[in-house]
């Protein structure tokens, strides 16, 4: 007889937005679904459902019962970390695994032999225990069964007996259309003994195939194959130096091995490396160093791979001594298609990377990047993004609106000069400055922008263009009572 | 050198999210700043219009009317009303696209612009303007190819060149090249603002709109927001400054403004004369037929004092020019009457004899002593106000429909009603703007207490519980923008009944536009706008207890035991007892919380008692302390005085039908003719100067002319300050006498029917709901107390509405089914009618219902007379039936026989049934809930035992929320309403009790309340201590009455 375990995260939602929060277990929590105005709650620790708080309320119902209430979001980004650990420890049983829902895996056990499940049962809730999860397991004759008793477990449950195990499970508990589980309560079938109890022919012929396949699961009978799940394939290697090093050239030698074995395993895999990892574990403390690079074309050139590693190595300045490494490469699927005939895209992206790299190393991490105009009526605001290699093409021309507002180039000072500057009914007529120093023939101006009020960050600026006598164009701005030269027009 | 400035393109934030600041804002800081006149250019409407008039009235700022057009390829064109032509062209341009359009488009075509264009002027807008847009695409020929149209359109004389600087980057190259244009194209240039708010700071208020309109929030605006604050209204200093380069574009405003003569206050209104026959006089025609009504009316009471009153009447109604209005009101209530439609006016007009005979009120206004100049006075320069009460529903709509059938799609029109930015929606519409999540928004929401009473939380502690503590980054904005945008308009609806009618087209002199309710045409004014600006209105309000009343005769009639409204007996002992004993729910007007706990007290005997009841629980009477008072001199608690002893005769003739306690307006007015020897216009004009809020000049003013009338007739200090602080305190509230008396009449009616056609009665009351004060489960539940029996909704023996089946039996109907959609009732009854339905399976073949009708039907038994229970039932529905041709194919003798096997289900227990009725109907004729909920609340007293309960006992009540009250008048406290299965229980919270327990008591539908009886002349409340919820019920129940 075939068995099978699903292993479920009770109040997944609420596991993973208390996750590292021990503490918080004790107090009145609930976890709200944020996306809509009532935020109805979607799980609660159990403090809060002594105080009345029940799924499904509105939070404002919710606080009424209980004024200490505390409403978090979910937590999705938790919930996906927790997900890829549930997966992953299931993984650790049985390669035959499925993610069968949130929080919940079920594990086929044909491959294991064993009279007793519970003492394994409980062996892995212990292991996830271990990962401070709070998991239970059921284990059962079939996929369906295995996950309700995984839901009723406490926090491990075997179920010999399917028949009475499932009488007494309310088909509320069990996922099934709302629409069919509404008439289902109607019709004062609460169970899934009672529905089981239905002749299943005209519980079909009434309500449709899902009343059938739910009948099914009442009786016990539901067989239904694995969809196995794989987790998420990374590919890395880990190194520990018998003593902590004090040059670049060891460190070199074991990354050169380390990327043969893994591009190696990527060919093997079918895959190139899209992400690289880099991680320094440091002398005499627990942080590290961390470097995560973007492979501009994915590659399973080692040789490539270990020249993106070595520019930045070169430059690299560590507080102290590396005394380990790990290199962790994320996989992608290499490129299938040629690029067009006339699209001319760089030449070589890696060199490219490895240039940007260059300059990175140079000017700081922060500083090197494609310039993106925000969308902000804020001046010579912009940032600094990644390039986004496979767009890169020879020039872009800007459009004629872009060139008519654009006027003069203006070359910006960076940080821009400060001056004196002295006014004459309203209009600057003298400028003291580093850069420009002068007689103002003519100003216009000024031009103003303000934003961001609704924040902290609001922000004026007040501008004027500049002719001096000597036919110099030159832009002010004033920052306050402060004046500064911002830059200067270049026919 | 000083030059004149005139700001001639400038929105309101009637131009609904295109505009930041009220009109009677820009009015204000236009007078500020020193501007002669601003025109007024709202997007696709005069919107605003009368509010600036009025507000720019006061503070010497001329209104130019104009208007901003949306032209069929998206330009935005503003135009100016330079005649009283051109005015009338602008309402109807923009009427024939809107009534053309859509709510949301309803573009003006371009080749349309030259049939309107006599008296208007064409600017050639900002960078939405149709010129700007084509320089945006450096179509420098398109430019010219649009002057060129305009010009076609308008005249050369009447197109302007519009420039703006807003001192943005890339501005001046648009100016130069406008500059330019006009130049080459020889056209003037004209300098404006472009306005879009009075001050700098609600740019802001701009920039939320701005999210508003383009779905986003401010964090992802970017460049959809200002760039700047400078679209304020500036000074004429300020303006001559920025264009300093262009002098002559300042100049040729003040030069245009010149001639833009028009003012709105010389609209040329003319309300629809009369048709009379040949050789008649509309004033002739008026006297015969009000005498001929007065014999019939008055009958034995037609004397020479009623001869004397009609004929001052009708002499000063001839005088005013009113013939027509009081002859087309006369008509229209003719109208109603012979469609059998209940008509009965109300408010002022009950004053008029006139009107009581030409059947137009319901109350003598002679034998009441009623004051006429409340109605009409000589020196009073404004219409008469006539109000038509109507049942609400279809008969209503088809006498407004009449009206539009009279006077044309562009002659007749509702009023607007202008719905405004308030606690809610403000906050919604900021919150998204913020970025705050919609949970948060909600929570806010919920935090609020509805009703007249000021809001009690402090905006920023509201907020912190919904979660945006004062910390965060963006609360500070929050609040500044909640404060600002508070009570701008946010979009427009239809008054709920005042229409406008012209004698001519009504569209020449208010654009109207298409409601949303299909056949409605709604004027672009509200109907305070209207009245200012001397457009006559009609008031058509539809009033539930009409429909109750005129359906309640109906049924009496096919039952045989007719009594129509004027034959009900007046003082019936029965109908008294019933009042005094306060069993008044369903009960027009004194159903009330308040209501049913003042009658006990003040225990009506006669009419006359019941228009006080009516008068004095009222946000008037009880802020200006009158209420207690009078029950007290009732009581004879206190002896009965006329004000002042030194005025006692003269005012005990006014009073001394309230003891002395002065209750309704028009006694006020009295008591100041008395007095001060106020004429009857000087009278009402003190009346109207206190209760117009917008002006405190004019309140003053009044004020200081009744000081210096007493002073003059020789009044003491005392009486006069005693006088002053009456007239103050309840003028602005104080009930009209005549209205109190309509509504008690339908009161009484009312009362009397329940007591008498209780079946009939409450048959109409659940026929038209939702109304009045409770739901339809609390009326059945009352009904059952007064031993009414109701049958449940069957599909074999109901109608669609509820039916009187004997004296006192009524069968509840197919339209209190949740979900049952009319038509499909309808088609099932016609089906039944053809032949009788003979199981479910013949019923579910030979109906159209959907899946989740027939579920309903079958869960709240409706199916029972086909099948044994209701599982039965539901699970015959499920059953699957081909309908296709079934009818065609077979011939009703051949249906389908049942042949389907008896259900595996169980019957429903006695809770699951009750589950059942209150999701399926929302009520339950069977036990109250709070019988199977009784063993859970053992402690908990049943209301109907609470008079046994010694006062100043603490108890506990357990109950449904039937009722939550929080009024104006009672300073904080709330009222909350139990029922049980025994009869309603009343508590009464301290406002901070409530701010305690204010989620807890307007999110739970079940409540114990804990606290000390009181038991003050019969009138129990339980003064509440503690509030805890009663969790353990999985009922989906009617909503409660809240807050109202």
């Amino acid at each position: 007889m075939p068995w099978f375990a699903a292993i479920s995260l009770p109040q997944f939602q609420l596991q993973a937005a208390l996750r590292l929060r021990e503490e918080a277990w004790a107090e009145p929590v609930a976890v709200l679904d944020g996306s809509t105005e009532k935020g109805r709650v979607l799980e609660m620790t159990a403090t809060a459902a002594a105080s009345g708080v029940l799924r499904g309320m509105a939070s404002t119902q919710a606080l009424a019962r209980c004024a200490t209430l505390r409403v978090m979001p979910r937590a999705a980004a938790q919930e996906h970390a927790l997900a890829a650990l549930l997966l992953e420890g299931a993984h650790a049983l049985s390669p035959f695994v499925e993610a069968t829902g949130d929080g919940v895996c079920t594990v086929d056990l044909r491959q294991l032999k064993n009279d007793d499940w519970e003492p394994w049962a409980r062996g892995v809730v212990q292991r996830f225990a271990a990962l401070e999860l709070r998991a239970c397991v059921g284990v059962a004759t079939n996929p369906d069964l295995a996950a309700l008793a995984a839901a009723r477990a406490e926090p491990v449950l075997v179920v010999q007996h399917p028949g009475a195990f499932l009488a007494g499970i309310a088909i509320a508990e069990v996922d099934a259309p709302p629409e069919l589980v509404a008439v289902l309560r109607d019709w004062g079938i609460g169970h899934l003994g009672a529905l089981a109890k239905l002749p299943r022919s005209e519980i079909t012929e009434r309500l449709g195939p899902a009343a059938g396949d739910l009948w099914e699961r009442a009786s016990g009978r539901s067989h239904r194959e694995l969809c196995y799940a794989r987790p998420a394939e990374v590919f890395f290697e880990t190194f520990d130096f018998e003593q902590p090093i004090d040059t670049t050239e060891p460190l070199l030698f074991i990354l050169r091995r380390q990327l043969d074995q893994l591009t190696l395993r990527l060919r093997e895999a079918y895959r190139a490396a899209g992400k690289m990892t880099l991680t320094i574990a440091l002398e005499n403390t627990a942080a590290t160093y961390e470097r995560a690079f973007t492979i501009p074309s994915p590659t399973t050139d080692a040789e490539v791979l270990l020249r993106i590693l070595h520019t930045h190595l070169e430059n690299l300045r560590l507080e102290q001594q590396p005394i380990g490494l790990r290199l962790l490469i994320e996989p992608v699927i290499g490129a299938a298609s040629q690029h067009q005939l006339f699209e001319s895209a760089l030449r070589d992206p890696n060199r490219f990377g490895e240039t940007l790299a260059r300059l990175s190393a140079l000017v700081g991490a922060g500083n090197v990047g494609v310039v993106k105009m925000d969308d902000t009526h804020r001046p010579d605001s912009f940032q600094l993004v990644d390039p986004q290699f496979e767009k890169l093409t020879a020039s872009t021309e800007a459009t004629p609106s872009e060139s008519r507002a654009t006027g003069l180039p203006l070359r910006r000072f960076r940080p821009p000069f400060p001056a004196q500057v002295h006014l004459r009914r309203y209009l600057p007529a003298f400028v003291f400055s580093e850069k420009a120093h002068g007689e103002i023939a003519e100003a216009a101006g000024p031009y103003r922008a303000s934003g961001t009020w609704w924040d902290r960050e609001a922000w004026t600026a007040e501008e004027w263009d500049i002719a001096l006598t000597d036919g110099a164009l030159y832009r002010l701005s004033k920052q306050g009572d402060a004046w500064f030269v911002e830059g200067c027009y270049a026919a | 050198m000083r030059r004149n400035y005139v700001e001639l393109h400038a929105r309101s934030a009637f131009s609904f999210l295109r505009g930041a600041s009220q009109p009677e804002e820009l009015a204000l800081q236009a007078g500020a700043l020193g501007l002669g006149a601003v025109a007024l250019c709202d997007r696709d409407g005069l919107y605003g219009a009368p509010r600036f008039y009025g507000k720019g009235k006061e503070c010497g700022i001329e209104l130019i009317t104009g208007a901003e057009l949306t032209l069929d390829d998206g330009a935005v064109l503003p135009v100016l009303v330079e005649s009283r032509t051109g005015y009338q062209n602008l309402c109807q341009l923009i009427t024939r696209a809107k009534l053309r359009g859509t709510k949301t488009h309803a573009p003006i075509h371009w080749n349309e612009l030259a049939e309107f264009s006599e008296g208007l002027v064409a600017l050639t807008g900002d960078d939405e303007g149709p010129v700007q847009r084509c320089l945006d695409r450096d179509d420098l020929a398109g430019a010219g190819e649009r002057v060129e149209r305009l010009r076609q359109a308008f005249g050369k004389a009447n197109v302007f060149i519009e420039v703006q600087r807003h001192l943005r980057r890339g501005e001046e190259l648009r100016i130069r090249q406008l500059a330019d244009l006009a130049h080459a194209e020889r056209l003037p240039l004209l300098a404006t603002n472009g306005v879009l708010f009075a001050q700098r700071e609600q740019r802001a208020v701009l920039d939320v709109f701005t999210c508003a309109r383009h779905h986003t929030h401010l964090d992802a605006a970017g460049r959809l927001l200002s760039t700047n604050a400078e679209r304020h209204l500036k000074s004429a200093a300020q303006m001559t400054r920025l264009f300093r380069d262009l002098p002559h574009a300042i100049d040729n405003t003040a030069a245009l403004a010149e001639r833009l003569q028009f003012r709105l206050g010389d609209l040329g209104y003319k309300f629809p004369t009369f048709d009379v026959p040949d050789g008649e006089t509309e004033s002739g025609f008026l006297r015969q037929r009000v005498f001929e009504g007065a014999r019939e009316r008055f009958r034995e009471r037609f004397d020479e004092r009623t001869r004397a009153q009609l004929d001052k009447e009708l002499s000063l109604i001839e005088r005013r020019g009113f013939c027509g209005y009081f002859l087309c009101i006369w008509d229209l209530v003719n109208f109603a009457k012979a469609q059998n439609i209940m008509v009965q006016g109300r408010g002022s007009a009950a004053n008029s004899a006139v009107c009581y005979s030409l059947g137009i009120t319901a109350c003598d206004p002679i034998a009441y002593h009623l004051l006429f100049e409340r109605f009409l006075s000589e020196g009073r320069n404004v219409w008469p106000d006539i109000d038509l009460d109507l049942p609400s529903g279809d008969r209503r709509e088809s006498v407004i429909q009449e009206v539009y059938r009279r006077y044309g799609q562009h002659g007749a029109a509702m009023t607007a009603n202008v719905i405004t930015y308030r606690g809610r929606s403000a906050m919604r519409e900021i919150g998204k703007a913020l970025n705050f999540s919609p949970d948060v928004l909600g929570r806010f929401s919920a935090l609020f207490a509805n009703g007249d009473f000021p809001h009690t939380l402090d905006l920023q502690a509201q907020l912190t519980q919904a979660g945006i503590p004062v910390s965060h980054p963006r609360a500070a904005a929050a609040c500044e923008l909640y404060q600002m945008i508070k009570a701008l308009p946010r979009h427009l609806g239809q008054h709920s009944g005042g229409m406008i009618i012209c004698q001519h087209h009504l569209s020449s002199f208010i654009p109207l536009e298409n409601a949303s309710m299909p056949g409605r045409v709604v004027a672009q004014w509200d109907k305070d706008d209207c009245e200012d600006l001397g457009i006559i209105k009609v008031d058509l309000l539809g009033l539930g207890m009409m429909a109750v009343l005129q359906e309640t005769i109906q049924l009496s009639e096919q039952r045989g035991r007719k009594v129509d409204l004027y034959e009900v007996p007046a003082n019936d002992p029965a109908t008294y007892e019933m009042i005094n004993a306060a069993e008044t729910i369903g009960v027009f007007q004194i159903e009330s919380r308040a209501q049913m706990a003042t009658l006990p007290r003040l225990k009506p005997k006669c009419f006359y008692d019941l228009v006080v009841e009516v008068a004095i629980v009222r946000p008037g009477p009880i802020q200006g302390g009158l209420m207690h008072p009078y029950l007290k001199r009732r009581s004879g608690l206190e002896p009965v005085t006329y004000f002042h002893k030194d005025v006692e005769e003269v005012l005990k003739p006014t009073l001394e039908r309230t003891l002395g306690v002065p209750l309704f307006q028009e006694q006020m007015l009295k008591m100041s003719m008395d007095l001060a020897g106020f004429s009857g216009s000087e009278a009402e004009e003190l009346r109207r100067a206190l209760s117009f809020h917008r002006s405190h000049e004019r309140m003053n003013a009044v004020i200081v002319k009744l000081r210096r009338r007493m002073q003059e007739k020789g009044h003491t200090e005392e009486v006069t300050e005693q006088l002053l602080q009456s007239v103050q305190s309840f003028a602005v509230y104080g009930f009209p006498e005549s209205h109190a008396i309509s509504f008690a009449l339908l009161a009484y009616a009312s009362a009397w029917y329940k007591v008498h056609r209780a079946a009939e009665f409450f048959a109409s009351l659940l026929n038209n709901q939702p109304m009045g004060f409770y739901s339809a489960a609390t009326l059945i539940k009352d009904a059952q107390r007064r031993g009414l029996h109701f049958l449940p909704v069957s599909v074999v023996h109901s109608e669609w509405v509820c039916t009187v089946i004997d004296d006192d039996t009524v069968r509840l109907g197919l339209c209190i089914v949740n979900g049952l959609r009319r038509e499909h009732g309808a088609q099932l009854l016609i089906e039944r009618t053809r032949m009788p339905f003979t199981s479910v399976t013949d019923f579910h073949a030979r109906t159209k219902l959907t899946r989740p009708e027939l579920r309903t039907l079958a869960k709240i038994g409706a199916l029972n007379d086909l099948e044994t229970h209701r599982r039965d039932a539901l699970w015959q529905v499920e059953l699957p039936i081909d309908t296709e041709g079934l009818w065609e194919a077979h011939p009703p003798s051949q249906t389908p026989a049942d042949n389907s096997e008896p259900t595996p289900l169980a019957p429903m227990s006695n809770w699951e049934r009750l589950a059942a009725d209150l999701s399926g109907t929302s009520l339950s004729i069977g036990k109250h809930p709070m019988s199977m909920l009784r063993a859970k609340v053992p402690q908990a007293w049943p209301a109907a035992d609470l008079p046994r309960a010694a006062n100043g006992t603490y108890l506990q009540i357990a109950g449904q929320v039937i009722c939550r009250q929080r009024p104006g008048t009672a300073k904080g406290f709330v009222f909350i309403s139990l029922e049980d299965e025994t009869g309603v229980a009343n508590a009464i919270l301290m406002p901070e009790l409530f701010e305690r327990y204010r989620l807890l008591i307007t999110s739970e539908s079940f409540l114990i309340i804990e606290g000390r009886m009181q038991n003050l002349e019969n009138v129990i409340h339980i003064k509440a201590d503690r509030i805890l919820p009663m969790r353990e019920n999985n009922l989906s129940l009617a909503a409660s009455h809240d807050f109202h």
